[in-house]
């Protein structure tokens, strides 16, 4: 065991308990590092609990309890790793770790459930789950807070089981089992009254779909509070689209500036927007570097990092990511000069498509340890990669409008799989032209209505491309459906049978791990 | 009037398609409409037509796999059933005949219980 | 003299017995598998919090 990947096996360390036996020995250097990230994790989390505010939201929400197991999500993101891959996931989730407390601390201190501070509560907007926050660029005085992030997919990155409640409460107010269950569990929140209540008003987006959309109006009944829907386009890619979105943007400004008396603030949002390109150009730049044959960027390390900085749905400052971004490229040419690689030998290049249900599944790690199946990019993090105005002009803002009219149309997970048929479907063949791909892990989630209508299209297709296809099922925050081993059975059985090969670690085919969190 | 049984009044003036298409859109009682003004007027809206026609009780049915649907059946059957008082029925039917026997004993339950109420005498 | 020995002595003596402590828990999981004790019981904890109905808002309907 030791400094090598595939060193151990890492299977064995589940003894079908909610954790792992022990920590990874990953030679000297590497675990010194990976210790004291723990260390600078802990103290994150104990920073965050010596405020009383704090205190009063973990004792008053369910979901807080699953926020402890943090450290075990970052052990799984991080299960296999070595040298630069480790540092530069270990970049990415530490500042997850570190933004998530930040965020909840502020969400409590404004926090009407536990006594929070009214003043404070009146400079939030209470944000819609996955929905862009690029719009409280205008408003820096006010904060845009995500609120059912933390108690729905933020709590299922660390804990299979922590929707699973949720789900159920809803599904007892009479949604069908058939609906996502993301729009459930959010829904679920608030008929437990398990959500934060911050915000002078709230702002609703149609994502991700028409079932997250749906459920903002039964959700209001919670709220109570003055709410406007940003009803974005669909189908992205025509302009007319784009000018029925700018006018549903104006109209959110609107609605803000009224409910809260700030004014838009021009200077602010191009500041930010100018961040927000270079941090664009810098993904570019991993883009290029994954196309080679020494791809540094993988799908496993940067994923749920890319989510979050391009949807700004944790409210951080842009030059918080421009730092984390500075030292993820950094790292990545350190390792492209080493002609390092992200597992011991990549056997397939693959494009991850579908909504994930990968966090706490740590699939993509797993692709990675146990089969050399290298994500060389993925469907949520093939959104905008387009470089917006950033100067203050006046013809500049008339453009701003449109650019944002841009980035909520291409809202996360909806960009693909609600944006019509060239973005869902063209778009595959292409990617997996331009980055080199051999393979698709196809992540089908069951309740999604958009993408399973494709399936026969993406086999045909794929198909006559030659390109392997592994449909992965699952539900997405509901583990019952589809659990982590079935989703690994999946690809064992298609590397088996099909491509005849055999795992790097066998331990890892199945695990014990149906208890885990 | 039902909705899509409404007639279609044109004038003189606009292009007929442009008054057909707002008709269809402002007439429409589907979920998928979905603001807040909108919701609630169409539960205003069944409860005026339940009393119109002296209905005894309301059925409220979506055909499975619909994402709008779901949404507004459970909170239409809250509505109506605490604010205006309605015996309601909600039920999620799918595509397939085979399930008719299901729907069959489901409604006959509900018809019996609307019926023990009235023998009863218990208020609606 | 001997003061001014002891007290840095004491001092680091607990700082490195602290220091390996804390890689004991690091290396063998222990914090994990405290929360993993822990949690059935904090779990009830939330049972018993007071929770307002969920109704529809009277001005709209």
């Amino acid at each position: 065991m030791g400094k090598k990947m595939n060193s151990q096996p890492l299977g064995t360390f589940y003894r079908g308990g909610k954790t792992k036996i022990r920590r990874e020995w990953r030679g000297l250097s590497d675990t010194w590092y990976d210790y004291k990230c723990w260390v600078k994790n802990w103290g994150a989390m104990v920073k965050f609990l010596a405020h009383p505010q704090s205190i009063k939201g973990f004792f008053r929400y369910r979901w807080m309890l699953e926020y402890a197991a943090a450290p075990d999500f970052i052990d799984r993101c991080t299960e296999g790793l070595r040298g630069t891959q480790l540092r530069m996931a270990h970049t990415e989730f530490d500042f997850i770790v570190t933004e998530i407390t930040r965020s909840l601390k502020l969400l409590f201190r404004g926090d009407r459930n536990i006594g929070g501070d009214p003043k404070l509560s009146e400079k939030m907007i209470a944000f819609d789950e996955n929905m862009m926050e690029q719009i409280m660029w205008g408003f820096p005085n006010l904060y845009g807070m995500c609120v059912q992030l933390y108690g729905s997919f933020a709590l299922v990155a660390l804990s299979r089981e922590g929707a699973v409640r949720y789900i159920d409460r809803a599904e007892e107010f009479g949604i069908t089992g058939d609906v996502c269950t993301m729009p459930k569990a959010e829904l679920g929140l608030c008929i437990e009254d398990d959500m934060p209540l911050v915000g002078k008003c709230i702002l609703h987006a149609n994502t991700t779909c028409d079932s997250s959309l749906m459920g903002n109006g039964i959700e209001d009944w919670r709220y109570q509070l003055p709410s406007y829907t940003i009803a974005c386009a669909e189908r992205v890619v025509d302009d007319l689209t784009r000018e029925y979105t700018a006018e549903e943007i104006r109209g959110a400004i609107r609605f803000i500036e009224e409910q809260t008396g700030e004014q838009w603030d021009w200077e602010s949002y191009f500041h930010n927007m100018k961040l927000y390109n270079d941090e664009t150009r810098s993904y570019l730049e991993i883009l290029e570097l994954n196309k080679t044959a020494y791809p540094q960027v993988p799908d496993n390390n940067y994923n749920l990092y890319r989510d979050l900085y391009y949807t700004r749905m944790l409210n951080a400052p842009s030059e918080a990511y421009r730092e984390i971004n500075r030292k993820i490229r950094d790292l990545m040419y350190q390792g492209y000069e080493k002609k390092a690689l992200p597992c011991q030998e990549i056997r397939h290049r693959a494009l991850i498509w579908g909504v994930q249900a990968e966090f706490y599944t740590n699939f993509s790690n797993w692709l990675l340890n146990c089969w050399g199946i290298v994500g060389i990019t993925h469907m949520l993090n093939l959104t905008s990669t387009e470089i917006y105005a950033d100067e203050d002009t006046p013809e500049n803002r008339e453009q701003a409008i449109n650019d944002l009219a841009d980035l909520y149309m291409k809202m996360i997970m909806r960009n693909r799989t609600e944006g019509g048929f060239s973005l869902g479907v063209d778009d595959v063949w292409r990617f997996c032209e331009e980055f080199n791909l051999d393979m698709i892990v196809m992540l089908e989630q069951m309740a999604c209505k958009a993408v399973t209508t494709w399936h026969g299209i993406y086999e045909e297709e794929a198909a006559k491309r030659g390109i392997h296809v592994i449909w992965i099922p699952h539900a997405l925050l509901d583990p019952r459906k589809a659990d982590r081993q079935a989703m690994r059975d999946e690809v064992n059985r298609y590397m088996r049978t099909v491509l005849g090969e055999e795992p790097f670690d066998p331990s890892l085919e199945t695990i014990e791990d149906q208890n885990a969190w | 009037m039902f909705p899509g049984r409404t007639p279609i009044e044109l004038k003189d003036g606009e292009d007929v398609l442009t008054q057909i298409c707002r008709h269809y859109v402002m007439e429409c009682q589907c979920p998928r409409y979905m603001d807040n003004p909108r919701i609630a007027a169409r539960k205003e809206y069944l409860n005026a037509i339940a009393n119109e026609y002296h209905a005894d009780g309301v059925i409220v049915q979506q055909m499975n796999f619909c994402n709008f649907w779901p949404y507004e059946r459970a909170g239409m059957h809250r509505i109506l059933t605490e604010e205006y008082g309605w015996p309601v029925l909600s039920v999620d039917r799918p595509y397939v005949v085979g399930s008719s026997g299901q729907m069959r004993t489901r409604i006959q339950a509900f018809v019996e219980s609307i019926e023990i109420k009235k023998i009863q005498g218990g208020k609606r | 003299m001997n003061k001014l020995i002891k007290l840095p002595a004491i001092a680091a003596g607990t700082g490195a017995g602290l220091f390996l402590a804390s890689l004991v828990v690091y290396y063998f999981n222990l914090d994990m598998r405290l929360i993993e004790l822990v949690h059935p019981y904090l779990s009830k904890w939330y049972d018993h919090i007071e929770r307002r109905p969920f109704n529809p808002p009277k001005e709209v309907f």
